[in-house]
């Protein structure tokens, strides 16, 4: 694996952590879901549902062209 | 990172038994925490494939950006499909309505398992791609030719 192989693994990775660790914690936490973590997961459900159209836009979501 | 993110997966999608404590906003309802649980995470997850596809692409496989095209298109769609069955879920909690809402959800657990896949291990480019024999020699495929010092295709660019 040469250096930009290894950049693009380890920015790939970065990115998906700082993504994934509240739902993460929520997902694997053990014992009950207490009523505090159930809002969050409600809270983010509500703010993609109400927000849609602008979570789906920005240059990131724009076609590839390839 | 891998055992991480099976984690996760394993907890999304197999119905992982999320203790609720009934006194929360879903008041014990698995189906509805689960599903909630599931397109909160999607977007993020979309997000950030997306997102590193855009930032990368010159150096990534053209198969990596067609699967970021996939999602770019039916993501919104996705998400729309299953927000409109949780309604129709949370209106009328039949047998019928959750099945609805379970395969929806199936849906974007496989698009997340696909975009979790190229996330954790990114494919690789060909360098013959990256770096055609005429191109000028700059720092980004510079470090591709102190990689692949050995390979016939550069052996005619010199010091």
């Amino acid at each position: 694996m040469n250096t930009i192989e290894v950049l693009n693994a380890i920015n790939a990775a970065l990115a998906l952590s700082n993504a994934l660790l509240p739902s993460l914690q929520a997902a694997v936490s053990s014992g009950d879901v207490t009523p505090e973590q159930q809002a969050e997961v409600l809270a983010k459900f509500e703010a993609l549902r109400d927000n849609a159209a602008a979570k789906f836009s920005g240059p990131e979501w724009q076609l590839s062209g390839r | 990172m891998k055992i991480l993110l099976s984690l996760l997966l394993l907890a999304l999608f197999a119905g992982c038994a999320h203790n609720l404590d009934t006194s929360g906003v879903y008041a014990g309802d698995q189906t509805l925490y689960t599903t909630d649980l599931t397109i909160g995470t999607s977007y993020d997850i979309f997000h950030t494939f997306v997102t590193f596809e855009a930032t990368n692409r010159a150096s990534l496989p053209v198969a990596v950006s067609k699967a970021a095209d996939n999602i770019r298109v039916n993501a919104p769609k996705w998400t729309a499909t299953a927000v409109r069955l949780r309604q129709a879920y949370v209106v009328n909690p039949t047998p019928e309505s959750r099945k609805s809402l379970s395969e929806a959800i199936a849906i974007i657990q496989a698009a997340i398992t696909e975009a979790v896949g190229y996330l954790s291990a990114p494919p690789l480019k060909p360098v013959t791609d990256f770096v055609p024999t005429t191109s000028p020699v700059t720092a980004e495929n510079l470090i591709y030719l102190v990689g692949n010092y050995s390979v016939p295709e550069f052996s005619h660019i010199q010091n």
